[in-house]
């Protein structure tokens, strides 16, 4: 018990964050990047001034979401003792029905080795994670002298310290924070518009809020906005009288960081209020923003009444939000992550006359994820009357701390004894360490990367696909939400084996509605990704490279409408010797607009030596990765890019219009002497060509292509306004690794811009080259595939010259050295 | 003796949601008590009791306009009171007595039990207790309808004496005074008809019950035990210091010394449990005024709205406290739990600041408005000056200017630092690319630190 004269109010307190002023350290740290040079340059916007203060999550460091079950779950309707004669006969207008019972509606759902135990019916997904091993099942958690307040009892569960009568200011998370080596902005997150809950508290660290909807107020990137910011920084930097004037100003600063790093975290989340912040969890994690423990709540599991249907919607929220966790988090995280759940207590055996049932003490809660030792831990509260604690409640079997203590040590890397003020021990809940590669296998879906880069293979395009006329797939076009299954490995000059992907050019023609393509590894989950959009009648083409899945096969998705489709491979990637990658900051070789020689003509041919030209060695190259732009033709066409000398193929590379400037990333084989030719079919055009990288077998790096993942749509955030950068952490995103990485290959697409205008994508920190890489025209959405270097900070950035756009940008491939 | 202005103005932050500068001059000019008496005066029932929300059981409007209306009726009145030591009441009391809206989804049980809030705010807190706890609103949200002698429902009982009365103690009450309690409340209930109370004598328990140790047991109903908190020696200091802690917290400053609260829990026993009393006991006390006190408690999203209705002189309509307050994370009528909102730091969060900046900036663009359309968009930013002088780059105020001018607006202090930052960002928009940003300086006013703190 509380002491006497410790009212439940100050219990209440200590649920959230203390009144106390809060000592951070970590602030400091911001404020000097806040008020350093990073603000001053009118052109260097916040969001890379401030991604410097988070680190990303190391290989070997547990993540962990907790979910918090608000109002007290019942175990005994969750981790249903069906077994049990006395659990039917105390609330029979409660019960959950035997799987045993052939008459039950919606029984419990069996566990594999398990007897008289089952599952809630609405936790089929939880059923078959433990089954396949990956969910541990904590029975009889609690503690040995129960108290049935709400708070009193949730105060002790946040705050997980040893101190007999006396709660702590502080809790067991916060502790955490404050001991571990690197602690910075988002290592721990609540997802809610309350206060932040006591558990994620410190003396010297708390956790910082985000709303389940937003990243909130300080994300837009336009530059006139920048000057308020500035203000708002600034007047955090300054003393302000009193200690709360000063804490008001130091939130506002925060959130202003916060704003811009947790943007690709809200993208593609379902309405739902409570399923939503799963999803936002999942995408925090994914964002590699350096969150390690990211805490939500869900509920009201205080059923006092009508509990049967209350209770499977709470369960039907818990299981289907895990289930999309799980299948949201990048697999490059999955081994790093463990989620669990936590509620203040369970209820009571005995139901009440309400349909419902009152406060109780001993409940269940629930460990998953791949490194989780699955299966029954602790053991069953006994049911028997004599085996009861006063008022039929259940005598706990596990001190909660117990689980404390296996997350703390077994996965947060802390010193359990720190953070609890005792020693526990007694359970074993983890099989692995983080990251590890040994354990059980990933829930959802295994990390996608090769293990090392794949060499590349250039050849002269040749057309795999045309749904037009039949080539590798039944002439007709791919209906709205079609999948076509292409087969690419032993088709045409690319081998039947160890093809680990291809460069093809995707090209969509003749779409009946305004849609996208997605191209991704046949069997692979579906991606949250897309490598072409299209309006209704246009000929849309973009350079794809495609990681091959199961029977060398890619995977196409049509979005909407009906849709033709061709493919024109240009390369194959292999993990044998070959040529390798060297990206370049994107130098402009030729543009006809001022160059030699001058406007194409209808039929015309401009062969271009790109030898020694703008980084390229002047021998010993196998292949060009190039940006090649038509730039106002005068009447619709293709053109054509092929090593030079050698027969014109029946490919194309890119398609446009009447007057639309039109780019493409094209990788070509070159001739002997370095050179390739562009043929323009129809109409005036002039022609622009950005070398960005090229192949070669005496340097340069293998590329490592992977399953499309998304790393940034500003949609969720903000539009990238008029000479606006914004700045893109990539290394250690996703399956990107966090250091050695050279290049990223990425789909960069244009949305909804307000203006004619391009996009560059260059190295962060270099000098912004005189090139593009996306060209597009008022409200046009377009893609283009990116060969991009990455910086010395691990991140690329991409400019826009004029008007307000959207970018979405997936991420494809990448080099490391 | 004249009141010093600095301590006229904490008080008025504190009792009500601030005071014009004409009352801070009136109120220094008396002694303390008399100021004191003065913020304390409360209307003459029933003659100054305010009239319903307009759209309130109008027969057309549905239930969520309703409760939207019921919102800004509220605002308004707290905004704009006569007497606005009763909204301040009422406030508290609707956090402490807490029901949620969401939950009883029942507008007219919400507004009825802010009238009462209204009716007892600075009365006697007894009588409340008795008047609270038979309400619609408290029966539904505690669950207390299902409780019966077939299937007793703890739920009321509980928090009756955990957060209502006693707060939580070894010998305030056990477990099994809990269990008793219940016994004693079953029967109090709603009709599933008329959605009015009901006390259904065949579900109520007539049985001895044993409670607080009381000898013999006997046949103890709800309202009995109301009546021995507030009167048993024991029970009632409880009570009395739990409620002098909770009121002294809201007030003034959160841990107050014990000397502290036994002192305002005599006056509170003394006084038979009436608040005005107590409260004017609490504003006369020389730590109310310590700088302990002085800007010590953050203001709760409530009164930053209030705030800055106050300061633009803007109707809560324009306020959209329906959907402010959940993003500052106090959505006023939905509690998060029946233990009621906490302070300071609670509030504090970057979620909860986000939505604070963009309520401000949601008010400037409100402002600054279209002439043609006056009704939606008041044409009174403080600021409107700007709009030609932006065109020429011919000023008619320095950037210091700026601030004070704006400054005068909002009813309050800015620190130096803070003035600091805000002249740089007039100075800087001037000389640069964005000059037309400058009327923004009415945002960086709303988030000022300074404006957040009371």
């Amino acid at each position: 018990m509380l002491h006497s004269d410790i009212s439940s109010h100050d219990a209440l307190r200590h649920l959230s964050r203390p009144n106390s002023d809060l000592n951070l350290s970590r602030r400091r740290f911001l404020q000097a990047i806040a008020g350093g040079a990073g603000i001053a340059a009118a052109s260097s916007f916040l969001p890379s001034g401030m991604a410097s203060a988070v680190t990303p999550v190391g290989q070997h460091e547990g993540i962990l979401l907790m979910i918090y079950l608000a109002g007290g779950n019942d175990g005994l309707n969750t981790v249903v003792p069906f077994g049990q004669d006395q659990y039917r006969a105390n609330r029979p207008d409660i019960a959950i029905g035997s799987p045993d019972d052939a008459n039950a509606v919606k029984p419990a759902l069996r566990l594999e080795g398990v007897s008289g135990i089952g599952l809630h019916p609405n936790l089929g997904f939880l059923q078959q994670q433990f089954n396949q091993r990956q969910l541990a099942i904590v029975q009889g958690v609690g503690v040995s002298d129960p108290n049935f307040s709400h708070f009193e009892m949730l105060a002790r569960w946040m705050d997980g310290s040893t101190n007999g009568s006396s709660l702590s200011p502080t809790g067991w998370i916060g502790r955490w924070l404050d001991s571990a080596s690197s602690t910075d902005l988002l290592s721990a997150v609540n997802i809610g518009w309350g206060g932040i809950p006591l558990h994620l508290i410190g003396a010297n660290h708390r956790a910082v809020a985000l709303s389940p909807y937003d990243g909130g107020y300080g994300g837009d990137t336009e530059e006139w906005r920048q000057d308020g910011y500035k203000a708002i920084r600034s007047m955090a930097t300054r003393s302000v009288a009193g200690t709360w004037a000063s804490q008001v100003a130091n939130a506002l600063s925060d959130q202003l960081s916060v704003a811009s790093l947790v943007a690709p975290a809200y993208v593609g989340v379902p309405d739902n209020n409570d399923l939503r912040q799963f999803a936002v969890a999942a995408g925090l994690i994914n964002a590699n923003v350096g969150v390690r423990v990211v805490n939500i709540t869900i509920g009201n599991f205080d059923n006092h009444a009508t509990e049967l249907l209350n209770h499977a919607d709470n369960m039907k929220t818990l299981n289907d939000g895990l289930q999309l966790f799980w299948s949201m988090l990048s697999p490059s995280f999955q081994n790093r992550t463990t989620a669990m759940t936590f509620s203040e207590f369970g209820r009571r055996l005995l139901g009440n006359k309400s349909n419902g049932s009152d406060h109780g003490s001993a409940s269940c809660l629930f460990v998953m994820g791949p490194r989780v030792n699955g299966g029954m831990h602790g053991q069953y509260p006994s049911l028997k009357p004599g085996e009861l604690l006063a008022n039929n409640q259940l005598r706990a079997t596990v001190d909660f701390r117990q689980v404390y203590q296996q997350i703390a040590d077994k996965w947060l890397g802390a010193d359990s004894r720190q953070l609890l003020g005792a020693t526990y021990s007694g359970l074993d809940l983890f099989s692995a360490a983080p990251g590890d590669i040994g354990g059980s296998p990933d829930p959802v879906a295994t990390p996608v990367f090769v293990a090392a880069g794949s060499s590349f293979r250039a050849i002269v395009p040749e057309r795999i696909l045309d749904t037009r006329s039949g080539i590798g797939a039944p002439a007709r076009p791919v209906g709205p939400d079609g999948v076509l299954d292409l087969a690419v490995a032993g088709v045409g000059h690319v081998p039947p084996t160890d093809v680990t992907a291809v460069l093809m050019n995707v090209t969509a023609t003749g779409p009946t509605e305004s849609g996208f393509l997605t191209v991704w590894p046949k069997d692979a989950p579906f991606p949250n990704a897309s490598n072409l959009n299209f309006e209704t009648g246009q000929t849309v083409p973009n350079l794809v490279l495609a990681k091959l899945g199961a029977g060398g096969k890619v995977s196409m998705k049509n979005s909407a409408g009906d849709t033709h489709l061709i493919a024109d491979v240009c390369g194959y990637f292999v993990n044998k010797p070959g040529s390798r990658l060297v990206p370049l900051t994107p130098f402009r070789a030729l543009d006809t607009r001022s160059m030699a020689p001058g406007v194409l003509h209808p039929r015309g041919v401009a062969t271009i030596k790109l030898a020694a030209v703008g980084g390229i060695p002047s021998s010993g190259i196998d292949a060009v990765a190039l940006n090649v732009t038509a730039v106002a033709p005068t009447a619709a066409g293709f053109l054509t890019v092929w090593p030079a000398g050698e027969p014109m193929p029946t490919t194309s590379n890119l398609n446009f219009d009447t007057d639309q400037t039109v780019p493409n990333m094209v990788v070509s084989k070159v001739s002997a002497d370095g050179s390739i030719s562009v043929y323009n079919d129809s109409g005036n055009t002039h022609l622009i060509i950005d070398i960005v990288g090229y192949y070669a077998s005496t340097s340069g790096t293998g590329i490592i292509s992977v399953t499309p993942s998304r790393l940034l749509d500003t949609r969720g955030s903000g539009s990238v306004g008029e000479n606006g950068v914004h700045e893109l952490l990539v290394a250690g995103v996703g399956p990107v690794p966090a250091t050695g990485v050279r290049s990223v290959m990425l789909n960069v697409t244009a949305v909804a811009p307000t203006s004619p205008g391009f996009v560059t994508v260059f190295p962060a920190g270099a000098d912004r080259p005189n090139s593009s890489s996306l060209n597009f025209s008022k409200g046009q959405t377009v893609a283009n595939l990116v060969l991009a270097k990455v910086g010395g900070t691990g991140r690329v950035a991409f400019f826009n010259r004029s008007g307000n756009t959207h970018l979405v940008v997936d991420l494809v491939g990448y080099s490391v050295d | 003796m004249p009141t010093q202005a600095a301590d006229v103005a904490h008080l008025l932050h504190r009792a009500w949601f601030g005071g014009t500068k004409t009352q801070i001059a009136t109120f220094s000019a008396m002694n303390l008590a008399d100021v004191v008496d003065a913020v304390l005066t409360t209307p003459v029932a029933p003659n100054d009791v305010p009239s319903p929300p307009p759209l309130l059981n109008d027969g057309v409007t549905p239930e969520w306009e309703q409760y939207v209306d019921l919102l800004e009726w509220w605002f308004n009145l707290m905004a704009t009171s006569s007497t606005p030591i009763v909204e301040k009441m009422t406030f508290f009391w609707h956090g402490h007595f807490t029901s949620s809206h969401s939950a009883a989804s029942n507008v007219n049980w919400t507004y009825d039990q802010n009238v009462l809030f209204r009716s007892r705010a600075l009365g006697d807190i007894h009588l409340l207790t008795q008047e609270m706890a038979i309400q619609p609103m408290m029966l539904d949200y505690l669950n207390n309808r299902f409780n019966t002698k077939w299937g007793a429902q703890q739920n009321f009982a509980r928090e009756l004496m955990e957060l209502f009365t006693m707060g939580i103690g070894a010998d305030h009450y056990t477990e099994q005074d809990i269990i008793e309690v219940a016994r004693a409340w079953t029967g109090y209930s709603v009709d599933w008809g008329t959605d009015k109370y009901v006390f259904r004598s065949d579900d109520h328990d007539n049985g001895t019950k044993s409670i607080f140790g009381v000898q013999p047991p006997k046949n103890w109903n709800g309202p009995d035990v109301i009546d021995y908190i507030f009167t048993n020696s024991d029970k009632q200091l409880a009570t009395a210091r739990f409620m002098a802690r909770k009121l002294w917290t809201f007030f003034a400053y959160p841990n107050p010394s014990e000397t502290l609260v036994n002192d305002l829990a005599t006056v509170f026993i003394n006084n038979n449990f009436v608040v005005k009393p107590l409260l004017r006991a609490l504003f006369l006390r020389p730590e109310f005024y310590s700088s302990t006190a002085k800007n010590a408690l953050v203001r709760s999203p409530v009164e930053y709205m209030v705030a800055v209705m106050r300061g633009l002189s803007m109707p809560a309509k324009f306020i959209h406290p329906q959907w402010y307050g959940e993003r500052m994370g106090q959505a006023l009528f939905d509690p998060p739990n029946v233990a009621g909102w906490k302070n300071n730091a609670y509030w504090l969060t970057t979620s909860a600041m986000s939505a604070r900046a963009d309520l401000a900036i949601d008010m400037h663009w409100r402002m600054w408005g279209d002439k043609n359309d006056p009704v939606n968009r008041p044409n009174i930013h403080p600021l409107k000056h700007l709009e030609g002088e932006m065109e020429s780059r011919n000023y008619s105020k320095t950037p210091t200017q700026m601030v004070d001018l704006i400054e005068s607006y909002l009813d309050v202090t800015l620190g130096a630092g803070t003035r600091q930052a805000m002249v740089d960002f007039v100075t800087n928009t001037r000389a640069g690319q964005h000059r037309w940003t400058e009327p923004q300086l009415l945002v960086l006013a709303l988030v000022a630190p300074e404006f957040h703190v009371s």
